[in-house]
């Protein structure tokens, strides 16, 4: 090997490149120069050798040219290895260093488990809540209805979202040759009886031919039923189970396959139990038997063309058939059915939807609410990555020393920032995955608050791989987030005077101040929002409806589910009404079709007499209900003018209706409504003539605008679904049994009814509210928690790093009492800044809110300054602690240090 | 190329490459008239194949590569050996000895195999 030192002289050494060429490659490396050179060199060497051996220039460049060979293959080979080499070089270098790093920052970690930990959970807690939320709004509005295949499927609505009618569902089947099949569900409630047990009330759904196929649907055990409905219907009918239908009533035991029970009062076969993930083709509903519609005939005494509009139509797609092909299909269709009967289907019209989500219907108040709980559950993130950036700072400052040392040795500082975030990104890792698994935790607990007998999944909210990547690209950018700024500010090239570690640093101070601020604006806008809704529902519960609430009880009966029929139903309602007004403690009793308040309502236009309209689509709408004679009574609704019902106002005596003051205001504005009449359903309705005015109750929606509303009386208006309503002097549990036996005597088929008080019914409508306010709630809470942490931690480090001056001014007199002030008022003076913004952030969003709050003013005089006031206490609490700590400083220790 | 040049196979290039080197830096051009003149001629290079082996032997780290400016004032490439390409070559030479001497055995043998 000393061969090479042996040799001063090898056979072709040139002076050296003058240095300065060199920094060419620090501005720019370029290979493919470097290599012509190389090559060039090398010819042209050859040649002047051959020149000086006696060569002719000309036979000397091509004999160079012939010993090289190919000198253009030559150059591509070698620059595609060099190429190669480069990326290699480079994926191992960058691998290498995220190695680095990443084991730099998990030292680093473990060095600080305190900093790691409140970081981690910080993320966690923001992440747990986004992921959470967006749970539930992907099974609400992103997730397509299971199936096999389910791409292919599209829901068909009537108009922009209302279900088919059988007639007209079956027209479309028929011609459709986009679809491989087309079929709708109804939802429903009929009573099921196994054997000699007691019926019970069951959700059912009746389904259209085809339609476990078409949705690609497994059948668990025995066999779906599809076959052709005539022969369903003439033949007994059949049923399939849901499975949680089937676990929970028969413990899983399969000879139930094959079992007749007894269904609406008629007997049915159960030829089979659905697979456990498939409930319905419309997200929600859960029913517990499925029935060919076919049988709904023999079932309920109903025929099917007397169905309406209640058929939810699904179809799929033949393979190659584009959305909009079919779209355009089912376009031409409507068409040339419109042309069959232009008066029917004037103004209909069919349009294709995707099936992912809640139906067409729910959409936009869903989407509203998801968009809205999204936005608060972000803004905790926003809280949460505030605070971990402030602790990043925190912990910068006290690094600075490391990093400039760092940057003194020459590590550039793109590699700091990149180290630095590489940190961030593990932390955000660490909070995410934890926020993931609270999130898998949460979604399983907010299922136990919905009954167990709605059926719905444990798992139905559980994330799936959208949820986990939506968290991926959260935990990413909240990585930026919180990471970037104090990435940035530590490598910043300030070196020397963080080596001194004696820099001013008011800065850092600064922007901590401003992550703060920021924190309390966050936070006082979800306080007042929370607050706002949680004020909504107070005031919502103590409003006066406008109708008897207490001492009212609630029983649901349904002769159709009983197998009753249509034309004895009339005579059951009145005899079980004037045999419960006998019971023991009832003080008057009557029959509505729905109850105020309790979700549900009905509506149709009418055409006063006197009033004229542009077509026959232009007259008033109004909600209705239909009763019967004591309705008033009962639920004490003063009439304004006029009489209640009378058992004289039978169905072959003439039509008469009672309407509440806006209605007769409206409708005959200076004028006595009673005596004047209206067509009933529109202009070709029948007339009726108004006998009597009620006062204006809430029916919807507590506190609510003021609506027309009409009451039908039963005996000219047939229905067979009513609900008993009892004001007694008794309370629920006490009349349940007397009821039970009452019932039963009359009604043999039905199944034990639900005996509520009126109260619980009307939750119903509380619950959107109730339950928006109790999440704010918890997300304000968290909020304020959070901001709480970040106060106190900038709070704790100003102290630590200002102990010499706190030192200073206590050796030169300053009490106890002075020192804490001035702590505690410098933490608060961001927490300020804070407030002002948040409260006018505040503002704007409770007017923005305006319309869905209820009997209370978005700049309610008390939600404001409550918030504020409960944020100051928080923040002063927050950093009394190292305040403490500052004031007791010992001034001869503090000033040595 | 005659008949009767020794076809060069990459692993021998590489090991022809090494050794010129061992003498000093050197660029393409004096490497490949080395092994010229050092063969008296037997050995004729294809001289461009030498850059592809100059070139993957940097990049494997046995050869180092400097800029220098040649008499004519041309950038010039050298080559010299890294401490790996030390080793490297010690190594080579042995296994190419070793095999040189096994394959004369066979050559120069005199008895029939049994």
């Amino acid at each position: 090997m000393n061969a090479r030192w042996a040799s001063p002289n090898p056979p072709s050494s040139g002076d050296r490149e003058p240095k300065w060429r060199r920094y060419l490659r620090f501005y720019r490396a370029n290979p493919a120069a470097d290599l012509d050179d190389e090559l060039r060199d090398h010819l042209e060497s050859t040649e002047e050798a051959l020149v000086a051996q006696g060569m002719s220039p000309g036979a000397a460049r091509e004999e160079a040219a012939r010993r090289f060979g190919d000198v253009d293959g030559v150059r591509r080979t070698v620059q595609r290895l060099d190429l190669q080499h480069l990326r290699r070089s480079r994926v191992a270098e960058a691998r290498e260093t995220l190695v680095q790093d990443a084991r730099f920052a998990l030292r680093s970690f473990v060095r600080s488990p305190a900093f790691t930990l409140v970081a981690a959970l910080s993320i966690a807690v923001g992440v747990a809540a986004n992921s959470t939320v967006f749970s539930l709004v992907n099974a609400a509005l992103l997730r397509p209805i299971p199936g096999a295949n389910a791409t292919r499927l599209v829901r068909v609505y009537v108009n922009h979202h209302s279900p088919f009618s059988w007639r007209d569902l079956s027209w479309f089947r028929d011609r459709a040759k986009s679809f491989d099949g087309l079929v709708g569900e109804r939802s429903g409630a009929m009573s099921f009886q196994l054997g000699a047990n007691h019926a019970e009330r069951v959700r059912t759904s009746l389904v259209t031919n085809g339609f476990f196929t078409t949705l690609g649907v497994p059948i668990a055990l025995g066999r779906p039923f599809g076959g052709d409905e005539r022969t369903a219907s003439a033949s007994l009918p059949v049923a399939v189970l849901s499975h949680q239908f089937w676990m929970r009533r028969f413990g899983g035991d399969s000879s139930i396959v094959g079992r007749t029970v007894s269904i609406a009062g008629q007997p049915a076969t159960i030829v089979g139990v659905l697979g456990a993930d498939f409930h319905s083709s419309v997200i929600g509903w859960t029913p517990e038997v499925l029935l060919p519609l076919a049988a709904a005939p023999a079932l309920t005494g109903t025929k099917l063309e007397d169905f309406g509009g209640s058929l939810y139509a699904t179809g799929r797609l033949r393979p190659g058939v584009r959305a909009s092909e079919a779209a355009a299909e089912l376009d031409v269709l409507m068409s040339s059915l419109a042309r069959t009967d232009s008066a029917r289907y004037e103004r209909m019209s069919v349009r294709l939807d995707h099936t992912r989500g809640v139906n067409a219907e729910m959409r936009t108040p869903v989407a509203a609410a998801s968009a809205f709980v999204m936005g608060m559950v972000a803004l905790v993130l926003l809280i949460a990555c505030a605070n971990v950036a402030n602790l990043l700072l925190g912990r910068a400052a006290s690094r600075q020393t490391e990093i400039g040392v760092r940057l003194a040795l020459g590590a550039s500082r793109a590699r700091i920032v990149r180290q630095l975030l590489t940190e961030s990104f593990l932390l955000s890792v660490l909070g995410t995955a934890l926020g993931v698994a609270i999130a898998f935790v949460l979604t399983r607990v907010l299922v136990t608050f919905i009954p167990a007998e709605a059926d719905i999944d444990s798992a139905f909210f559980a994330p799936d791989r959208r949820v986990l990547l939506f968290t991926g690209v959260m935990c990413i950018a909240t990585t930026l987030l919180f990471g970037l700024v104090p990435a940035l500010r530590a490598a910043s090239p300030r070196v020397v005077p963080m080596l001194k570690a004696e820099a001013p640093r008011f800065g850092v101070r600064r922007r901590r101040g401003g992550l703060v601020a920021g924190q309390a604006a966050l936070c006082v806008v979800l306080l007042a929002v929370a607050s706002l809704f949680l004020r909504s529902l107070q005031s919502m519960r103590g409003l006066d409806p406008g109708f008897r609430v207490s001492g009212v009880i609630d029983v649901p009966l349904d002769l159709d589910m009983a197998g009753v029929s249509d034309t004895t139903s009339m005579a059951v309602f009145a005899r079980v009404q004037q045999r419960v007004r006998g019971l023991p403690g009832v003080r008057s009793a009557t029959l509505a079709a729905h109850a105020p308040l309790s979700g549900s309502n009905m509506e149709t236009s009418v055409a006063p007499e006197g009033m004229t309209a542009a077509s026959r689509f232009d007259y008033p709408s109004t909600y209705f209900n239909v009763v019967t004679p004591g309705y008033f009574e009962t639920l004490g609704i003063p009439l304004r003018a006029g009489r209640p019902f009378l058992d004289t106002d039978g169905a072959s005596a003439p039509r008469v209706a009672v309407v509440n003051e806006t209605a007769a205001s409206r409708w005959w504005p200076g004028q006595q409504a009673t005596g004047k009449r209206f067509r009933w359903g529109g202009a070709e309705g029948p007339l009726v003539e108004v006998v009597g005015v009620a006062r204006d109750a809430d029916y919807n929606m507590p506190g609510e605008s003021r609506n027309a509303f009409v009451y039908m009386p039963l005996a000219q208006e047939r229905r067979t679904e009513m609900l008993l309503q009892l004001h007694a002097s008794s309370n629920v549990s006490s009349i349940r049994d007397a009821l039970w036996e009452l019932l039963r005597e009359e009604v043999p088929a039905l199944p034990p009814p639900a005996v509520t008080a009126m109260r619980e019914d009307m939750a119903i409508t509380l619950l959107p509210v109730r339950a928006g306010a109790s999440l704010l709630g918890a997300l304000g809470l968290v909020a304020l928690l959070l901001a709480a942490t970040g106060i106190y931690g900038v709070t704790a480090h100003a102290v630590a790093r200002r102990t010499r001056e706190i030192g200073i001014r206590a050796a030169l007199g300053a009490g106890r009492a002075q020192l804490l002030r001035m702590v505690v008022g410098d933490s608060l003076r961001p927490v300020f800044a804070g407030l002002a913004v948040g409260l006018a952030l505040a503002l704007l969003a409770a007017l923005g809110l305006s319309r869905v709050l209820y009997g209370i003013h978005p700049l309610d005089p008390v939600v404001l300054p409550a918030v504020a006031l409960t944020l100051l206490l928080v923040s002063v609490v927050a950093s009394f602690a190292p305040a403490r700590r500052a004031s007791s400083v010992d001034p001869v220790i503090a000033m040595r240090e | 190329m005659a008949d009767n040049d020794i076809e060069l196979i990459q692993g021998t290039l590489n090991i022809l490459i090494l050794k010129t080197l061992s003498w000093g830096p050197m660029n393409g051009f004096a490497i490949a008239q080395w092994v010229r003149q050092t063969t008296n001629g037997d050995v004729e290079l294809e001289e461009g194949a030498l850059y592809p082996a100059l070139h993957r032997m940097e990049h494997r780290g046995w050869l180092e590569g400097e800029w220098r400016l040649s008499e004519k004032k041309r950038r010039a490439k050298f080559y010299s050996l890294t401490a790996d390409g030390r080793s490297m070559l010690a190594a080579r030479t042995e296994g190419w000895e070793r095999l040189v001497r096994a394959v004369s055995a066979v050559l120069q043998a005199t008895a029939r195999p049994a």
